[in-house]
């Protein structure tokens, strides 16, 4: 009975930690979390580039640039409804849909994190740039 | 004199393990009461005067004057001095090796901190691609890939300043173009 009462504190505590997060740091989990699943599980036929510039002084990464493009429906799909989601708390916008194409560029600001996406029929362009 | 150190390095073991006799504890007390010794047994000098003033058991007869150490009954006292000075002279190559990793970990430290000069693999790493199921992490070999993600980032960086400072002016509509549902 005792453990049972500690697992459901435990549970609780971090539901209410959870909803207590800034809405920033909510916000792009929708996008990043769609990129993080699709690499982890298709390593084969993808492109990605995650390139991460270091400050000289301290050796910590300053700035992350990532890049993904791949041939996938499903994945643009996932996508587009990852940033249509994640857009309600972005800083700065800019998307256009024109027939099968549609071009989002999201922006939060403090800490700066940039993500834009290029939809294409099937092909997918998705490139992300992020300031620690 | 080379042969005559070798000599003395061999009384000078025997006289730390307590296994000289009197005659050769003599020679040397009478070598070490000349000024001319090698530095490393500088350390020994102050101890072997130690034992030719201090208790001078050979005179007092409690050993006989040419009796190995085997049989006799080994000196307290010595032996505490004789262990701190095997000591000293064991924890010279200790002492050295952390002097040496000292300076090594000094020098690290300030290496570390000078700025990266430009290279690729210091202010770059951690960068990876991955193409057709191919990993590298070769900072070197990614040379061209880092920078055409930087080219990118530069361009993504003026179109995120045009549209904060769009969205900053406040003017309405300016959050999202044409055609974009809200």
């Amino acid at each position: 009975m005792k453990s049972i009462d500690c697992k459901i504190l435990f549970v609780a505590l971090v539901a209410f930690a959870a909803s207590m997060l800034p809405e920033t740091a909510r916000a792009q989990q929708n996008i990043d979390k769609v990129i993080s699943e699709y690499v982890e599980a298709s390593r084969g036929t993808l492109s990605y580039r995650s390139v991460v510039k270091r400050n000289p002084s301290t050796r910590q990464i300053a700035k992350r640039v990532v890049e993904l493009s791949v041939d996938d429906k499903e994945l643009g799909k996932q996508l587009v409804e990852a940033f249509e989601t994640d857009r309600k708390c972005a800083d700065g916008i800019e998307c256009t849909r024109q027939g099968q194409t549609y071009i989002c560029t999201l922006i939060w600001d403090d800490p700066r994190r940039i993500y834009e996406i290029t939809v294409n029929g099937c092909w997918v362009a998705y490139s992300a740039v992020i300031y620690y | 004199m080379k042969r005559k150190n070798e000599n003395i390095e061999l009384l000078i073991e025997r006289f730390l393990d307590g296994r000289t006799t009197c005659a050769e504890e003599r020679t040397l007390y009478d070598y070490f009461r000349t000024a001319q010794i090698p530095a490393e047994w500088e350390y020994l000098r102050e101890a072997m005067r130690y034992f030719e003033h201090g208790i001078g058991a050979c005179d007092a007869g409690v050993l006989p004057a040419d009796a190995g150490g085997g049989g006799a009954e080994r000196r307290p006292a010595r032996q505490a001095v004789a262990s701190s000075a095997l000591r000293r002279r064991r924890m010279l190559p200790a002492v050295a090796a952390s002097l040496v990793c000292t300076l090594a970990a000094a020098t690290w430290v300030l290496l570390s901190s000078m700025p990266g000069g430009g290279e690729t693999g210091s202010i770059y790493d951690g960068s990876y691609v991955l193409f057709d199921g191919v990993y590298c992490n070769d900072v070197d070999a990614l040379h061209d890939q880092i920078d055409i993600a930087m080219t990118r980032a530069e361009i993504m960086e003026t179109k995120a300043e045009r549209l904060l400072a769009l969205a900053d002016d406040g003017a309405s509509g300016v959050r999202a173009s044409k055609g974009c549902k809200r």
